[in-house]
């Protein structure tokens, strides 16, 4: 699955290495710098600099300390300074959490970008009115979109929930390290939350369309007759009319 | 939201009532190829439906409520129904009042279309197609002609000649003049949804198909039985609007619209904000007040005229002067209203539609 391909980190030491890893529809810029000296408060740093990048982000880069490995992660970007031997079991605990934490950042973007429409929506599961039958397209879209967004929290959900590895290994800490520090699990139950808000709503409004229309069937009907009635009746009134003008 | 073609349509219509009211009171000319009595009616007719459907869009997205968006639109209904009596009154002279012109008939749509704005637009099919078939019957029942002596609408003023007058004898009767705001209405529910990616088509095809299909009645009828000739296929009239008359105008105002809603609304290289949408515009705005004005400083004149001269104030209805002049007033009322509104626009001194506002609003 990953492909390595050169990233833009400059005035690497000899035997680094830096790849671009895509995870969905977003990537992992990862940069491999084999390091005897665990003291090294330069190349610390400029790897600092390399994870936090040039992203006006508020948030900076996360540092842990393992086992003599040192990670610098944020979204997309991740540094690991450790002895050589100890980089391969680091670099697919990153890339899985990183895999993990971007998908959840996806819905968590998805979430918050959905909070406006809601609120224009929640209307709607109240009260269904004719004016509002050229949104029900655009409402079951969102649905649809809420119920995607349930199942791939639910597909995550479990690759995250997973019971700690004993004894433990500097990959299974690192990744249990990275989860503590991003609170991955309280925003899996955040954004959960924040999902099943949406889909009350549009389950609701979903129910309301559905019974309009349901009932609107009906309510055309009995409005063809009415109109039918309404145009015989006119007819006997000028029937009546003319007799009277006589 | 204004929507140019809308104006320019609108003010089409203008121009055109100017120009045949002009001609055809003060010189007595009817229908000809320069005077197409006819078409600004029912033209002016459906852009009330659409605008009623515009303003209805409006009000429910500033979030007014049923009740209070029914509440202004009988209001405004009433407003201009009894704003129809006065005109009738005061300008047509009191022995008119019941003549049912087209003010009154608009004030009756509009409240009606409270009622059908709550309707499928199935329904709203239906009933257009219920008044068409029904309209030749009730005018066959009501014994049209007779009201129509002289060529104008006259009835005694008894209940049941005023109501059938109303509904079915009159200048702009109920029956079928309904169809124009409906099909208005329908048509702007359709070309103005989100969801319809190609808003004109439809409103062009039908368009296209109800003019031949009314240059095909016009065609046939001479081939029609004597029965069919008197109550059905009249040939081309104004009054009663007959089936080739609605086929044909509600054609062309949903193709005209069709067409300048694709040229001039979507056309994102037309100048939206240039001379001529303001010049419309201008009309636009002030539809009411110019129906209104024109025929004050046409026909007061003339029945002052008249009086001076020791006839009837009527007595010149139709002979005052040749069409030449006429048509000469007419464009000097253009011209003089254009300046008048702009004017009224500058100082803040609205017409009877700020009345109406302000009044029904």
């Amino acid at each position: 699955m990953t492909t390595t391909h050169e990233s833009p980190a400059p005035s690497l030491p000899e035997g680094a290495e830096s790849q671009t890893i895509p995870l969905g529809d977003a990537s992992l810029a990862l940069l491999m710098l084999p390091c005897a000296d665990r003291d090294d408060a330069a190349l610390l740093e400029r790897a600092r600099a390399w994870v936090d990048g040039d992203s006006d982000s508020a948030q900076k880069c996360l540092l842990i300390s393992l086992q003599g490995a040192q990670i610098l992660w944020s979204p997309g970007r991740a540094a690991v300074l450790a002895p050589a031997e100890r980089l391969p079991a680091v670099r697919p605990a990153i890339i899985e959490f990183s895999q993990h934490e971007a998908a959840l950042r996806d819905i968590e973007r998805e979430v918050e970008a959905g909070w406006p429409d809601l609120e224009a929506d929640s209307s709607l599961a109240f009260d269904f009115q004719e004016n509002a039958l050229g949104r029900r397209e655009e409402l079951a879209r969102r649905f649809q979109r809420v119920i995607g967004l349930q199942a791939r929290l639910a597909r995550l959900v479990p690759q995250v929930h997973r019971p700690l590895i004993h004894p433990p290994t500097l990959a299974s800490q690192v990744s249990e390290r990275l989860r503590e520090r991003t609170r991955i699990i309280d925003r899996l139950e955040f954004v959960g939350e924040q999902i099943e808000v949406f889909d009350h709503v549009y389950e609701m409004c979903s129910q309301r369309a559905s019974d309009y229309m349901h009932s609107r069937k009906g309510h055309t009907l009995e409005m063809i007759i009415i109109a039918i009635l309404v145009a015989s009746f006119i007819l006997q009134m000028v029937d009546l009319l003319s007799t009277l003008s006589e | 939201m204004r929507y140019p073609s809308i104006d320019f349509l609108r003010t089409y219509a203008i121009f055109l009532m100017v120009l045949v009211h002009f001609v055809e009171n003060l010189s007595g000319v009817q229908s000809s190829l320069w005077n197409p009595t006819g078409f600004g009616a029912p033209v002016f007719s459906f852009l009330m439906g659409m605008s009623y459907h515009i303003w209805l869009s409006s009000q429910e997205a500033k979030g007014r409520s049923d009740e209070q968006i029914s509440k202004t639109t009988i209001r405004r209904g009433l407003f201009l129904f009894a704003l129809g009596f006065a005109f009738n009154i005061l300008v047509w002279l009191p022995e008119d009042t019941y003549n049912w012109d087209v003010l009154t008939f608009i004030g009756a749509a509009m409240v009606f279309l409270n009622v059908a704005r709550r309707m499928p637009s199935v329904v709203l099919v239906i009933i257009c197609a219920l008044v068409f078939v029904i309209s030749p019957v009730a005018r066959a029942m009501a014994d049209y002609p007779s009201y129509w002596p002289e060529g104008y609408f006259e009835c005694d003023l008894t209940l049941s000649q005023v109501l059938l007058g109303f509904t079915v004898t009159g200048f702009f009767p109920l029956l079928p003049w309904i169809i124009y705001p409906l099909t208005g209405m329908m048509t702007a529910r359709c070309v103005f949804s989100a969801e319809n990616k190609s808003p004109t088509t439809r409103p062009a095809i039908i368009g296209g198909s109800l003019i031949a299909a009314s240059v095909l009645c016009l065609i046939l009828r001479t081939h029609t039985p004597d029965f069919v000739q008197k109550h059905l296929l009249l040939g081309w009239k104004m009054f009663p609007a007959t089936v080739e008359y609605v086929f044909c105008t509600l054609g062309f105002a949903l193709l005209a619209f069709a067409l300048t809603h694709r040229w001039i609304d979507l056309n994102p290289e037309f100048p939206h904000k240039g001379r001529a949408a303001a010049i419309a515009g201008t009309f636009s705005r002030h539809s009411l007040s110019i129906y209104i004005l024109h025929h004050v400083v046409h026909l007061w004149p003339l029945w002052i005229y008249g009086i001076a001269k020791g006839q009837e104030a009527t007595y010149y209805w139709g002979k005052a002067i040749p069409a030449q002049p006429s048509i000469a007033l007419a464009v000097v009322f253009i011209i003089a209203a254009y300046f008048l509104f702009r004017w009224m626009d500058r100082t803040g001194r609205g017409g009877v539609e700020k009345w109406m506002r302000w009044i029904c609003d």
